[in-house]
């Protein structure tokens, strides 16, 4: 009988589980275990990345035993320009202000879209970015710099 | 009347200037967001919680269960209108509310659904009042040992009645326990998983958690699939009901309410299963069961009450044993504990203002929105005719500023970004991140309650046996898992979450 994957979800799921469970037990390695009537601080850690290590077996087990569903096969551009967009933001914010700020990453996020339009993508990045400074740095008084790193 | 002058109390913390305009902006806000198709009430809160986070404890919590009940309700508008549940409580509301919108009765749908909620949340409201006190007493024989096994039953209970996978399921909540232990422990000071970032001394902020794993998260999974949406039906003419239309949805409503209070209380219980087993009833009970799905008004009045009645008294566990029941509620019990209160008994007993006032605020919230929404049906209609690619970079562009400017942390920001990249990995290999943040909000909990337990009795741990309140919380914690095993119960289950 030869190793076939019948559940690639399956599969997906158990490496997450195994790989949280041993980064658990690895960063967790120096904590103090204690003993059950005086747990230490490694204890509960410990106790649960061997729970994910033991769940992430067992999925992986059912991953060649049962059939189940494939991992959805969508777009992974649109996705990943939202991410881009949201670390675009972390760099940005503190160096550029929030104007610049928002502008880009409204852009991005414009073109996460299939339909994007060059056009109205701008316009409403203009239009966002001049709400926004009015509402959070006008109205809310928030401690942005508009432009700049203030 | 006990209940009758704790409700005053209630209504005059709740009635200042402040907190109705806060509850007012809360529900607006709520069915703004929620409006939108494809975002559900979980996304709205995870993403309008920083907006609550510099108010007052009661202004903030008034204004959360605003969202909440805006959400919602946004989410039915939704599926009446366009056939787009933005989450599993509004997908049996699709059902028949859209073909009654195709048939041209969208306004009596809609009223329905506004005026069945609103009764319901009166009710739901009540109920509350009436039983968070017997239990909170209740809840004063509870030691660390009972803690933790009604720990154990809450969070059991919640993925059994939830969809998908019970053993990914129990999977999740030991990540989200796990998470949860991130930062300095309050025992020995030791710093755990921080990987020497300041920010995280204190764990993993609740705000970039649910901002990047429900908000961001969401958008994410939105723009991946093709836009295709289908279009209005007609102009909404008439909101009026006809006679007969009442007559078949009144007790539809009565039914709803019952139901829906009755599964909210429960742990695990909630909104989704109320609206499904008041569907179930509906149709059970119907002469010419043929009629639903076809646009039978009692299949819109029955699950919308119940869904209603259910997010009311889902407050009950959270307020009275500090236990949430589901993840809109482990989102409140995050909101609380940023707040500094820790929810349970205690909040009744020192802060009666603030319990009474957030019981009083629900039913002016539920006032509200029946107040706000019929009216305002046209400008939530032509809400949902604005295409995404123009919703989106505004829905992500807010978030942020939110997130940031709670801390002014670029830290939270690029968390943010790490759990909605994890999150959209969770959903893509087939594990719900709701267990999860289930697990996040208890594990420090559950650690310090194991701990205190198991130094009590000197380290054994047959502790949760021996005591009787203990040992029956966990067998009815094992009696739930048991349920799954059920044929019986499992095809209900399966049958229930088929869209």
């Amino acid at each position: 009988m030869t190793l076939r994957i019948k559940s690639p979800q399956d599969v997906g799921a158990a490496i997450i589980l195994i790989a949280i469970g041993l980064a658990g037990l690895w960063f967790g390695r120096d904590y103090d275990i204690g003993s059950v009537s005086r747990m230490g601080p490694g204890y509960m850690p410990a106790l649960l990345s061997i729970g994910l290590l033991v769940f992430g077996a067992v999925i992986g087990l059912r991953a060649i035993t049962v059939d189940g569903p494939p991992i959805a096969t969508g777009r992974w551009y649109p996705s990943l320009m939202i991410l881009v967009a949201v670390l675009m933001f972390a760099v940005l914010i503190e160096r550029a202000g929030l104007a610049p700020t928002t502008f880009v990453v409204a852009v991005i996020c414009a073109f996460a879209t299939s339909d994007a339009k060059w056009k109205q993508a701008v316009a409403l990045a203009v239009a966002l970015a001049l709400f926004c400074v009015v509402v959070f740095v006008y109205g809310l008084r928030q401690p942005i710099p508009v432009f700049g790193s203030g | 009347m006990d209940i009758v002058s704790n409700l005053m109390v209630g209504f005059a913390a709740a009635a200042t200037a402040q907190n109705l305009f806060f509850c007012l902006a809360g529900c607006l806000l709520g069915t703004l967001i929620g409006v939108l198709p494809g975002i559900g009430p979980v996304a709205t809160i995870a993403m309008l919680l920083p907006a609550t986070y510099g108010l007052a404890p009661l202004t903030s919590l008034i204004m959360l269960a605003g969202i909440y009940y805006g959400a919602q309700y946004g989410g039915s508008t939704t599926a009446i209108l366009v056939n787009m549940p933005g989450e599993t409580s509004s997908v049996i509301t699709c059902l028949d509310g859209y073909q009654m919108a195709r048939q041209g009765r969208a306004g009596a749908a809609l009223t329905i659904a506004a005026l069945g909620s609103f009764f319901a949340g009166c009710v739901g409201t009540l109920t509350l009042a009436a039983f968070a006190p017997i239990l909170a007493a209740f809840s004063e024989k509870f030691t660390s040992v009972e803690y933790f096994s009604l720990m154990v039953l809450g969070l059991l209970s919640a993925v059994v009645m939830a969809q998908g996978s019970l053993l990914k399921a129990v999977a999740m909540i030991f990540v989200g326990l796990l998470f949860g232990l991130c930062g300095t422990d309050v025992n020995s000071g030791t710093a755990r998983y921080t990987f020497g970032v300041s920010e995280l001394f204190d764990g993993i902020g609740f705000l970039p958690l649910v901002m990047g794993l429900f908000g961001i998260n969401e958008v994410m999974r939105n723009v991946e699939k093709p836009q295709q949406r289908e279009a209005l039906t007609s102009p909404i003419r008439n909101l009026w009901l006809t006679r007969d239309d009442f007559r078949a949805a009144w007790p539809a409503v009565l039914r709803g309410t019952g139901l829906g209070s009755l599964l909210g209380i429960l742990p695990g219980g909630g909104v989704v299963l109320a609206s499904f087993a008041s569907y179930t009833f509906e149709k059970k009970l119907a002469r010419e069961p043929s009629r639903f799905g076809r646009g039978a008004i009692e299949g819109v009045a029955g699950p919308e009450s119940a869904n209603n009645a259910a997010a009311q008294t889902s407050f009950i566990p959270l307020l009275t044993l500090g236990l949430p029941s589901n993840v809109v509620m482990a989102l409140m019990m995050g909101a609380m504990i940023i707040q500094g209160i820790a929810p349970g008994a205690a909040v009744m007993d020192k802060r009666p203002d603030l319990f009474w006032g957030m019981v009083a605020s629900m039913w002016i919230g539920n006032l509200m929105l029946v107040i706000i929404n019929l009216p305002l049906i046209g400008i939530w209609v032509r809400l949902l005719k604005v295409p995404y690619r123009l919703l989106f970079p505004c829905i992500v562009v807010f978030s942020l500023i939110g997130i940031y400017t709670v801390n002014n942390s670029t830290t939270d920001v690029v968390l943010t970004a790490l759990f909605a990249l994890f999150g959209f990995l969770l959903v893509k290999f087939g594990l719900e991140p709701a267990p999860l943040v289930l697990g996040f909000i208890l594990g420090p909990l559950m650690e310090e309650n194991l701990r205190r337990s198991l130094v009590l009795s000197r380290g054994d741990p047959m502790i949760f046996v021996t005591r009787p309140l203990s040992l029956t919380l966990l067998m009815m914690a094992v009696a739930v898992v048991l349920l799954i095993a059920l044929p019986q119960f499992r095809k209900t289950r399966e049958s229930a979450f088929q869209e």
